[in-house]
């Protein structure tokens, strides 16, 4: 990590990054590698690789609260503390809510972490293909606006990332599932496979398959393969899945033309009216207070979906009173989130003699077969599901009745065998979802906090229901017994998947961003993380983010050369 | 384990380095506190019968061998609401009280069936109050939640009473299972 001298401190470079999570250093890799100075600027404390996750060695009994957060955590998290993603396990990772309280109209679930390496450190992993079934849909349904390229654009460079990262999956040759540039799937497991050959057989159409992870399945790039521990939200000692520290930052370290600077709040990019151009950034150390400028050719605004709205609506100029590059005032609607939460579980019988080695971090996952093929339901789009079987463990004898010697036998064996899929849906893009600052309300240093206003309509309503009942349906098809059904509800970002807000499209007056993620009005900045999503698909949104920002990396350092920019 | 040890095993569990002046200020007192969560000697005697009769010695050690009552007393003090604290304080002392009413003994000094046969009335009982009051924290299911969970993510019971592998390597969805194979830990 950067050894500072705030006096000797550089101040100008040829690109600035702000963010260091799973676009920030895709950006960063890009530009060092195709020849340029880079400033990557993270909002949160260093985390060295490796040797910054004391977290990731430690046996169960060396957390004194077993995982849970403490009553004082909890109420210095009052947002953050309403999942399970905030634990004692990797508590320090995340931000103190306190710091900056946002304010919500509806319940809104902003996770946000405090780290080099962003959420690349905590994430569930799930990497995807959005398809033409996604990049499509907008303009086929009339809705929201057209996204601004097609697959074909995009697949080389999702080919590229899935190289890099090192994505393991399996291929099924289908145009809605494309086959990705991935490494040898994880298995599944015995109940897993009968019960794919079942759902195949019963549903023509639906497939199940084994997750897409950014785990390696074997050595890949001078890093270890999964080690199957499943602990990778404490980060990875063995670097077996992607984060920016296992994946982005060495090779971009390695070019020297890299320098990382944390605890780097990004107040606002100054525009220069002269130019019509960016020329750099305002930023405040969260440690001392002090506001710094940082000069460069090219900004990339890698900071979150909400993190990099909020630094545009914050940058304001003559030219722009409502945001940078919003004269279309689009910016900070269309917010999403996919809506989760709900599906079915059931127990297999007849696999009493088998059990499972190593715990692997990952699951089945059954892509979207709804609305596909002519079929209409009653809501448009659709979702694909994530689950998996497995025996269950000591934990379910604390809900049974009794105590003592017979109790603790039996949890000393394991359970039974139980499936379960849980739905991803996708939730359409509406103006009113929107977020924006509340410049009446600041944090702890001075800025303006964020409002939320967005929730989950009827066409995702309508979703739950089929999410639900196929879900008991196919468990039912594949033989499963006792299958019960859930719906535990979803608000918007809970699922930390918050896309949207600073959208890309083909026409200025209806979008920010054109199909490089540059700002129409500002060609020098670059927005590649979830902010530019026209839509949502059901899939999980990180692969996407990789490629797009690699693709608007290419395309920036050309533009660049040609001096367009 | 004389008085004074006690007090000083239960304080570092319970404040940890944090709270040293409080912990300074428990010596040759039979209580130790912080801002939160108070316990008496006779409490904690109670306890640590109480996660015994839960998960007992057998062939194997339990739950007062795998530390659960200091596991527990740390639980209460840092992880529950005052409400779920006191509601578990009261659930000790009325067990202390049951046991000196029917066989004039401290619940620790009974013998291991009356301290069974207490408990199954008071889960009996926890059942019913939770049908009748779904929300209210119950001593019983406070209990057994936290001595399950404290035991089967202890040292001793992931080690010795189920099985642990730390770094497992590889991934097996179809390994062959008997009848007495012991489970995994995680």
């Amino acid at each position: 990590m950067a050894n500072l001298n705030i006096n000797s401190e550089k101040k100008k470079y040829d690109a600035i990054v702000i963010g260091s999570g799973v676009s920030g250093g895709w950006a960063a890799k890009e530009l060092t590698e195709k020849g340029l100075k880079v400033l990557m600027l993270e909002k949160g404390k260093p985390l060295e690789h490796i040797t910054g996750y004391a977290d990731g060695q430690k046996d169960p009994w060396q957390y004194e609260h077993r995982g849970r957060i403490t009553t004082a955590q909890a109420e210095d998290h009052p947002f953050l503390k309403r999942d399970y993603p905030y634990n004692e396990y990797n508590e320090k990772y995340w931000m103190k809510d306190t710091d900056a309280l946002y304010t919500e109209s509806k319940r809104f679930d902003w996770f946000r972490p405090d780290i080099v390496g962003g959420k690349s450190i905590m994430w569930g992993r799930q990497s995807y293909r959005l398809t033409d079934l996604d990049f499509e849909a907008n303009a086929k349904d009339g809705i929201a606006i057209d996204w601004p390229f097609r697959y074909k654009d995009i697949a080389p460079w999702y080919d590229y990332v899935e190289g890099h990262a090192g994505i393991s999956g399996e291929k099924l040759g289908l145009s809605h599932y494309p086959d990705g540039n991935t490494l040898p799937p994880m298995d599944m497991n015995i109940v897993e496979k009968d019960v794919r050959k079942r759902i195949e057989k019963a549903f023509p159409g639906r497939y199940m398959t084994i997750g897409r992870v950014a785990n390696l399945t074997q050595t890949h790039k001078g890093r270890t393969q999964c080690q199957y521990r499943n602990m990778c939200s404490r980060g990875c000692p063995f670097s077996g899945y992607f984060s920016t520290q296992s994946s982005t930052l060495p090779p971009a370290m390695a070019t020297k033309r890299l320098t990382l600077r944390p605890h780097s709040i990004v107040n606002s990019i100054i525009y220069d009216p002269k130019t019509s151009k960016a020329k750099g950034v305002l930023v405040i150390d969260s440690e001392t207070n002090e506001r710094h400028e940082f000069f460069a050719k090219i900004i990339f605004v890698c900071a979150s979906t909400i993190g990099s709205t909020w630094i545009l609506q914050n940058s304001i100029s003559p030219q722009f009173q409502n945001g940078l590059g919003n004269s279309s005032g689009v910016l900070g609607h269309y917010l999403m989130d996919h809506h989760f939460r709900n599906g079915a579980s059931g127990t297999a019988e007849g696999y009493e003699d088998f059990y499972l080695y190593g715990r692997r971090p990952n699951g089945i996952y059954v892509p979207r077969f709804r609305n596909m093929g002519g079929e209409k339901r009653d809501y448009i789009r659709g979702f694909g599901y994530q689950g998996g079987a497995s025996r269950s463990g000591w934990q379910r004898v604390i809900s049974e009745m009794g105590f003592g010697e017979d109790l603790k036998e039996k949890a000393t064996e394991p359970g039974n065998w139980t499936m379960g899929l849980g739905g991803f849906g996708e939730c359409l893009p509406y103006f009113e979802n929107h977020m924006k600052l509340n410049l009446d309300k600041k944090d702890k240093w001075g800025q303006p906090t964020v409002h939320f206003d967005a929730e989950f309509r009827d066409n995702e309503m309508k979703m739950r229901k089929d999410m639900v009942n196929d879900a008991a349906e196919m468990l039912e098809a594949a033989g499963l017994k006792n299958i019960t059904t859930y719906d535990r509800g979803s608000y918007p970002g809970m699922a930390i998947h918050e896309m949207g807000t600073a959208r890309m499209g083909k026409d200025p007056k209806t979008s920010i961003l054109n199909e490089w993620n540059q700002i129409h009005e500002c060609k020098n900045v670059f927005v590649t993380d979830g902010a530019s999503m026209v839509s949502t698909s059901c899939v999980n949104p990180s692969l996407t983010y990789m490629a797009l920002t690699a693709r608007a990396a290419d395309y920036a350092v050309k533009e660049l050369k040609k001096k367009n920019i | 384990m004389d008085r004074r040890e006690a007090i000083k095993r239960a304080a570092l569990f319970v404040g940890g380095s944090i709270l040293m002046p409080d912990i300074l200020k428990a010596w040759g007192s039979p209580t130790i506190e912080n801002s939160a969560f108070r316990i008496s000697l006779a409490q904690e005697n109670t306890l640590a019968e109480v996660c015994e009769t839960i998960i007992p010695t057998t062939k194997t050690p339990g739950a007062k061998a795998a530390g659960v009552p200091d596991f527990i007393k740390k639980m209460l003090a840092d992880c529950y609401e005052k409400a779920q604290s006191d509601a578990f304080m009261k659930g000790l002392d009325k067990l202390d009280a049951d046991a000196k009413a029917q066989f004039s003994k401290s619940f620790a000094d009974i013998t291991a069936e009356q301290r069974i046969e207490l408990l199954k009335a008071v889960e009996k009982q926890a059942y019913e109050d939770r049908k009748a009051s779904p929300k209210t924290p119950q001593f019983f299911f406070i209990a057994k939640e936290l001595t399950v969970t404290g035991f089967f993510t202890s040292e001793i019971g992931c080690t010795q009473v189920l099985r642990y592998e730390p770094v497992p390597g590889r991934y097996d969805g179809a390994a062959p299972y008997k009848k007495g194979d012991k489970a995994w830990a995680t």
